[in-house]
Order: C-alpha cells, then sequence, then structure tokens
C-alpha cells in the first residue's frame, strides 16, 4: 500500500511545492499592502487557510473513526490518525500566528472570543485524541478506542462552538481578526484564494506521507513479528 | 419492564451495592470538592464583589474535578475484581451496562452536589431561597450530560497506561458546553436569588435546553459506542 | 510599520518551524522502520543460509 500511495504522495508534493512558493510570493510580495494593519496583516493569508486544513482533516479523523468502527479495516484508521497529526499540526498553526497578528494589529494577544476559543478547544480534543492513541495500553484495542473518541470528539464540535458563542453574546469580549466579511480587496482576494489552495495542497502532501510512513510501519513490524516466529521455530 | 430496562436496573444495583460497602467514592469526592472549594477560594481576592461573580464558576469547577474522581470508581472496580471480563461474557445487552453505569455514577455524583450546596450557600454567603431548587434541576440536568459523556470515556481510558491522567484530558473538552452551560444557569438563578434582577432569571430556558440537548446526545451516543469501547 | 515587520517574520517563521519539526518527525519515524526492515531482511537470509546446511 505504502508503494501504491507514492506516486499520488510525489505528485501532491510537486504541486504544494508549487503552490506553496507562488502563495509566498503573492502574501509576501504582490498583495497590496492593508491599509490599518500594514504589513502584518500578511499573516492572514496563511492564518485563515491553515485552519480550514485543520478543521478538513478534523472532519477525516470523524470519517476515520465511522470506518474504523463499522468496517474495521486498518486502512481506516490509519486515515484517522494521519489526519489527526496533521490537523494538530495546523491548528498550532492558527493558534500561535493569531495572537502574533492580533498583538500588533488590536492591541492584545488574546482574547476568549467565539472564535479563538472555539479554535483552542479543538486543538485540545484532538491532543487528547492522540495522546489517547499514544498511551493505549493495547495496540489492538487502540483504533477502536480512538475511534470512539474521534467520534464523540467531532459530533461535539458544534455544540461546543454554539454554546461558547452563546456564552459570548451573554459577555462580549473584544473580537479580533474580523471575518471574511470584512470585505477584501479583489487583489487581496486573488492571494487569499492562491493561499488557500497552497495550504490545502501542503496538507494533503503531509496527510499522504504520513498515511504511506503508517503502512510502511505496519509492513516492518509484520515482517519483524513473522521473522523472530520463524527463527523460534528453528531453535 | 423491558429486559433492557431490567438488566440496566440489575446493574445499577449492582453498582449501588458495592458502593454502599465503604462509599468510598462518595466519601472521596464529597471531600475532593469541599477541598476544591477552599482552594478557589484562596485564589480569589477575599472582597465581596468578586466572590459573587466567582461563585457560579468555582461551585462547577468543584463538582467536574469530583465527578471526574467519581467517575474511575465506575471501572476501577471491574479491573481490579476482574468483573469486567464477566460482563464482557455474559449475554448482558451493552446498552443495558451503560446505562446501569451512567445511573449510578449520576446518582453519586449528584448525592455529592446535594452535599456540597450547603457548604457552598455558606462559603459565598448565597441567599437561601427558591433559587436553590432551580439550581438542584440545573445541577441535575448537568449531571445527567456530564456522566453520560463521562461514562463512555471511563472505560476507554480505563484501557491505557496511564488511566487517571488520561480521563481529565480526554473528557474536560468535550464537556465544556456542560459547564459553559451549567455557570450561565448558576449565575442567572443566583442573581435572581440575590433579587438582582428583578427576580427572573431571563435567558435560563436557553441555557436548560443546552443541558438537556446535551444530555440526550450523550446518552445516545452512550447507548451506540459503549459496547465497542469496552471490547466488542 | 516597522515593528509590524518583526512580527510577520516571526509568524512566518514559526510556520516554517512548525512544518518542519514535523517533516523531521516524519523522516525520523520513516528511517528507524526501514532500518528494521532491513534488519529483518538480514536476519531471512541468514535463516535461509543455515537452512541449507
Amino acid at each position: 500500500m505504502s508503494r501504491k500511495l507514492a506516486p499520488w504522495q510525489a505528485l501532491a508534493s510537486l504541486l504544494a511545492l508549487v503552490s506553496v512558493a507562488a502563495a509566498l510570493v503573492l502574501a509576501l510580495r504582490w498583495a497590496p499592502t492593508e491599509r490599518t494593519m500594514g504589513d502584518v496583516q500578511r499573516i492572514f493569508y496563511f492564518h485563515v487557510p491553515s485552519a480550514w486544513v485543520a478543521f478538513l482533516c478534523f472532519f477525516l479523523v470523524f470519517a476515520g473513526s465511522v470506518g474504523t468502527l463499522v468496517g474495521g479495516r486498518r486502512g481506516w484508521d490509519i486515515l484517522a490518525l494521519s489526519a489527526a497529526e496533521v490537523g494538530v499540526l495546523f491548528c498550532t498553526i492558527v493558534l500561535v500566528t493569531g495572537p502574533i497578528w492580533a498583538r500588533p494589529a488590536w492591541g492584545i494577544w488574546w482574547t476568549w472570543d467565539a472564535r479563538l476559543t472555539s479554535t483552542l478547544m479543538l486543538w485540545l480534543t484532538y491532543v487528547a485524541y492522540l495522546l489517547l492513541r499514544h498511551y493505549a495500553a493495547d495496540a489492538r484495542r487502540r483504533a477502536t478506542l480512538a475511534a470512539v473518541v474521534g467520534i464523540l470528539g467531532f459530533l461535539d464540535v458544534p455544540i461546543v462552538y454554539f454554546s461558547i458563542r452563546w456564552w459570548r453574546t451573554q459577555h462580549p469580549q473584544p473580537v479580533i481578526m474580523g471575518g471574511k466579511g470584512s470585505g477584501l480587496a479583489p487583489d487581496m482576494a486573488l492571494t487569499f484564494l492562491v493561499c488557500l489552495v497552497a495550504v490545502t495542497l501542503l496538507g494533503a502532501a503531509l496527510l499522504l506521507q504520513r498515511i504511506r510512513l503508517e503502512y510502511l510501519r505496519d509492513e516492518a513490524y509484520a515482517a519483524d513479528l513473522a521473522t523472530s516466529d520463524l527463527e523460534a521455530d528453528r531453535t | 419492564m423491558s429486559l433492557f430496562l431490567r438488566q440496566a436496573r440489575a446493574v445499577f444495583l449492582k453498582d449501588v451495592r458495592s458502593e454502599a460497602r465503604g462509599w468510598d467514592s462518595l466519601l472521596i469526592m464529597t471531600v475532593f470538592a469541599l477541598l476544591v472549594l477552599v482552594v478557589f477560594n484562596f485564589a480569589f481576592e477575599p472582597g465581596g464583589d468578586t466572590r459573587a461573580a466567582v461563585a457560579p464558576g468555582v461551585l462547577w469547577a468543584a463538582f467536574v474535578f469530583a465527578g471526574i474522581l467519581g467517575l474511575e470508581r465506575s471501572f476501577a472496580q471491574e479491573r481490579e475484581e476482574e468483573c469486567l471480563l464477566g460482563l464482557l461474557v455474559s449475554p448482558l445487552d451493552r446498552g443495558a451496562l451503560f446505562l446501569g453505569k451512567w445511573a449510578a455514577s449520576f446518582l453519586f455524583m449528584f448525592a455529592m452536589e446535594l452535599l456540597i450546596l450547603p457548604v457552598f450557600v455558606v462559603f459565598f454567603n448565597a441567599p437561601v431561597g427558591g433559587w436553590l431548587l432551580g439550581l438542584v434541576g440545573v445541577a441535575a440536568l448537568g449531571t445527567a450530560g456530564f456522566c453520560a459523556a463521562g461514562t463512555v470515556l471511563a472505560a476507554v481510558a480505563g484501557q491505557t497506561v496511564a488511566r487517571h491522567l488520561l480521563l481529565p484530558i480526554v473528557l474536560l473538552p468535550l464537556i465544556v458546553p456542560v459547564l459553559i452551560a451549567a455557570v450561565e444557569a448558576t449565575a442567572l438563578l443566583l442573581a435572581a436569588g440575590m433579587g438582582s434582577d428583578g427576580g427572573a432569571a431571563v435567558g435560563l430556558g436557553g441555557w436548560l435546553r443546552l443541558l438537556t440537548a446535551f444530555a440526550i446526545v450523550y446518552l445516545v451516543l452512550g447507548l451506540l459506542l459503549f459496547g465497542r469501547a469496552i471490547g466488542e | 510599520m516597522k515593528s509590524g515587520m518583526g512580527y510577520l517574520l516571526a509568524a512566518y517563521l514559526f510556520i516554517w518551524v512548525a512544518l518542519g519539526s514535523y517533516l523531521l518527525s516524519l523522516g525520523l519515524r520513516q528511517r528507524r522502520a526501514e532500518t528494521l526492515l532491513r534488519e529483518v531482511r538480514d536476519r531471512l537470509v541468514r535463516l535461509a543460509g543455515s537452512a541449507d546446511t
């Protein structure tokens, strides 16, 4: 399986490389400087797409978890764990670049507004997922246990989001990083689109790499086990 | 009564009977909740204003942390006496097993909350009045949802190497809606009880609906997933 | 905005560090798996060799 995915991964990596290079040029040089925030605003071009990719990955964790419980084939579990890792990576990027952008632009590092708080909860949920996988006592049970948490976690996302939003309407906090509704100049919109594609391709490339790695590890462990059996028979 | 409910009741009674042999779990939960109340009181300024504002949050922090301790009880026993294997081998409906365990966890956590409430009233100089009944209702709803999520996750975390540490890490992010809704509802009730908003708790309905929805969702998910969580 | 540039750089730097660290982690794990496979192959060769004698 690792070999079957190789051409796909190569393709994704190539596309990712090209699009990221283009995105960087557009975001850092070509796009016009924002009037009020200045150059710091350019963080936005990778901050928002990262959030999108993270969420996409977490959906894949959900899909993989359902697949694991319903079908039981290893491929679904591999999808879940790989998507969780890549998702947490991009979610971390969102949570770190956000405050770095907010501080010069709005004067504060953090605000417990609906979007930031929800993103933080998302991060915590999937970090917990990864920790659970890491500390599962029985490797055979790991997939099922993780799948249960993967399903509960994702289905909880809308509930968490709405409860936080509601909570915030009761006690309003400064909202930073005004949403897409703040209107983008056409040049900026184009840059954003290119960056969105680039980051998504990057995420896909990383995901495929992680999936291939897991298939490789499965192969290695299985071979190790089989050989140990043979050696034991021989002695 | 259907077979399903009878099985659930049997599981519930078994858990209650074994707890009744020493009341260890209830004791530990209650003492720990008390300690949390005390610790938080040191953590905040002794001034009167802050106290009233943080009271709902402190109460629910105490309930949540103590509740996590209680959830561990649910499976710690089975592991020690290897009852879990016996339960798995029996033709017991997994959903009934979940329901029974949930009911027992709910009972003990709710009992702890009823014991802590008077202490809370004293520590925070809260007024005694009808609003407390509302608070009991909120506590029941919140505890129902918390225990539903907690029962499944305690089963999951119980199968890890760092089981005591992993349950809070996995559970807390998921029950944030319960925490938010319960704290907000408590704050509204407290304000009404102190007479500061004309006696009517505006917005309470929304939070109660959220708590109810959460409880229902997690009870259903628990019924569906518990079997897989314990090893099918 | 001079100070803005510093933040911008910091953000992009972090992104590269994060991505780089993950790729590094992937690479290290890959190497470990490949090493294991190679070691297994050697053991199989030795087994096959000892079977002939």
